[in-house]
């Protein structure tokens, strides 16, 4: 009998770290651990105490890749908590520094992150050393500079913006700064048409396995627009309920050797899938007329449950920032606004899609608008079981393959889920070990 | 022939929160609070990734004040120019990123971005510390020479000339 097992130590080109062990024996999958170690880091702890004005502050801190979507969801928690309702204005610039999020963030993980494994190459050096590959990369570093400088244009810093506030913002930008932006983002249309052409022909190519799992996909919905904020979510599998009702639907467990928790969904006991895959399928035809343009020229069908679709979705995401952001440019004032918001004693629940994911938060307060408890759920550790269920349905495929294969095809796999492991602060070492 | 002076930019580099790597931090602090030339600018960037190319933007030549483990000589300070450095292949990430990679990156992709001069003046440090704020006794000893290799990095490439500028009567 021979036994093959894979352990590898670092996985490459994922945002944190997180560990994989495969038992092989006799071409059957004896096991298959996904682990991801999770430095506990104690923010639902420590913001008990802390007063509701410096919540977004700390949550931000949670990632350095997208802090916006911490700002976001929990300012949205807690003016739902205090009972205001943000202006016209206000939504529209927070949309417009989500979506600058999603723009940039998709971007280095379809060109940096992803794409490499596809073109068979280590990395974005080795493509950016090939006169073929270059202009591939410069479309990426363009996305993602015009994504970090609507960032910091409209939040004030690129990491860690400082302007959005319960309430509204403490900065608003200049009609002039935004019509610059306007003509960047006029100009990027043709790479986002492009970044949706590669996506596309890499996933319908026979470099992404024909799969088809079962499994519901979750995100923030709603009938008028896109959704980037909300105060419901849905389901593939039909389910729609509002966000106080997130943890009677979602259910966490603890799943040794893991010091994550895994999420499930309550009803069947299984996994589920967010980020932009997961959007897309529940909200295509909110997207933007040319996002919707784009998919059917390439052919990309939705709903598709297959977690490698998610580069298509991403690429459909570029389009549909960059087309939206352009229309609330447009159509931007810049009044100068003031809010009063008002504590008082209660719960409240806020999300942003960051561009993992849902991102669910819920804090309650007390009348001086202390926090008394928070919860948070970040879009990677939702997506961590589904991540083992597919790599256990797909390894059956893969036994007879040379290791070094057999784990290339397991990276890229939890690659496209495009995870950040740092946000649910984990760890991912993945170790070959032939035995 | 006129005379400009050249816009240098020093930016000390670091993580404040993992002990010795905060050097080229402490060190732009302190060389801010120096009389500089004209021209010279002088920023601390906490891990920079891959926007430390925007930071350079613009300028003619770039100094990086940095850390850099090499274990059995803390202190040392070692000057190294772009091209010296090695770039890990495969093992990168946004959160990891580091100058030298961000750097070869732009060199590759978009050279006009990057300074024709890129000098990186680095202290040797025995390892980061992480969660650990303050330097060792041995870094903090050995910051009169980083402040002063910086000093002789800028004198070393004095005010250039610009000879395009220049006409000659025939």
């Amino acid at each position: 009998m021979s036994e093959r097992r894979i352990h590898v130590e670092d996985i490459a080109r994922v945002e944190g770290e997180g560990r994989l062990d495969v038992e092989l024996s006799d071409g059957e999958v004896l096991n298959v651990c996904f682990e991801v170690k999770e430095p506990p880091r104690f923010f639902e702890v420590f913001l008990v105490g802390r007063h509701y004005s410096e919540v977004p502050d700390f949550t931000a801190r949670i990632c350095g890749i997208c802090p916006v979507s911490y700002e976001m969801a929990s300012i949205a928690a807690i003016e739902d908590a205090f009972g205001f309702q943000p202006s016209e204005q206000t939504r529209d610039l927070r949309r417009l520094l989500a979506m600058s999020q999603w723009i940039q963030s998709h971007a280095l993980h379809i060109y940096m992150l992803a794409l490499p494994d596809y073109l068979g190459v280590e990395s974005v050096f080795a493509l950016a050393s090939d006169p073929d590959n270059l202009p591939v990369v410069k479309r990426a570093l363009s996305l993602k500079r015009l994504g970090n400088d609507i960032t910091k244009l409209i939040g004030g810093r690129e990491i860690h913006p400082v302007s959005a506030r319960p309430g509204g913002f403490t900065d608003i930008p200049s009609r002039a700064a935004l019509d610059e932006i306007a003509r960047r983002l006029e100009a990027a249309l043709s790479d986002a048409r492009e970044t949706v052409k590669l996506a596309a022909s890499i996933v319908h190519s026979d470099k992404v396995p024909d799969f088809c799992p079962r499994c519901d996909h979750i995100a923030l919905s709603s009938a008028t627009e896109y959704a980037v904020s909300g105060a419901n979510f849905a389901s593939t599998g039909g389910l729609s309920a509002p966000l106080r009702e997130f943890r009677s639907h979602i259910v966490e467990k603890h799943v040794p050797p893991s010091n994550a928790l895994r999420s499930y969904l309550a009803a069947s006991g299984k996994s589920f899938l967010v980020g932009a895959l997961a959007r897309v399928n529940l909200n295509f035809d909110r997207l933007s007329p040319g996002a919707r343009e784009a998919a059917k020229e390439v052919g990309a069908r939705f709903p598709n449950l297959s977690p490698y679709y998610g580069m298509i979705a991403r690429a459909l995401e570029i389009y549909h920032s960059i087309e939206e952001s352009l229309a609330i440019i447009g159509r931007y004032s810049g009044v100068r606004e003031t809010a009063e918001i008002t504590p008082r004693a209660s719960e409240g629940w806020g999300a942003s899609e960051a561009p993992r994911g849902l991102l669910y938060h819920n804090y309650v307060f007390d009348e001086s608008g202390i926090v008394q408890r928070a919860n948070i759920v970040a879009p990677t550790a939702m997506n961590s079981a589904n991540i083992e269920e597919n790599l256990k349905a797909l390894l059956p495929r893969w036994v007879s393959l040379p290791l070094e294969e057999i784990t290339l095809r397991c990276e890229t796999l939890i690659r496209a889920y495009d995870p950040c492991f740092s946000c649910s602060a984990h760890f991912l070492k993945l170790n070959i070990r032939q035995v | 022939m006129r005379e400009h002076a050249r816009h240098t930019l020093i930016v000390g580099i670091g993580n404040s929160l993992a002990g010795d790597d905060a050097v080229g931090l402490e060190a732009a602090r302190r060389l801010s609070e120096l009389p500089l030339p004209e021209g010279v600018q002088v920023v601390a960037a906490e891990s920079p990734g891959m926007n430390l190319v925007d930071l350079l933007a613009g300028a003619d030549r770039a100094i990086l004040l940095d850390s850099v483990v090499m274990p059995g000589r803390p202190g040392a300070i070692r000057r190294i120019a772009l091209d010296e450095l090695e770039v890990r292949s495969g093992a990168i990430s946004v959160h990891d990123l580091t100058a030298a990679e961000a750097l070869r990156l732009a060199q590759l992709a978009e050279p006009e971005r990057v300074p024709k001069e890129v000098v990186i003046v680095a202290m040797a440090i025995s390892r980061p510390a992480s969660c650990s704020v303050g330097m060792s006794k041995e870094a903090s000893a050995a910051m009169p020479k980083l402040i002063q290799a910086a000093v002789e990095e800028l004198r070393r490439s004095a005010v250039a000339g610009d000879e395009s500028s220049c006409t000659k009567s025939v």
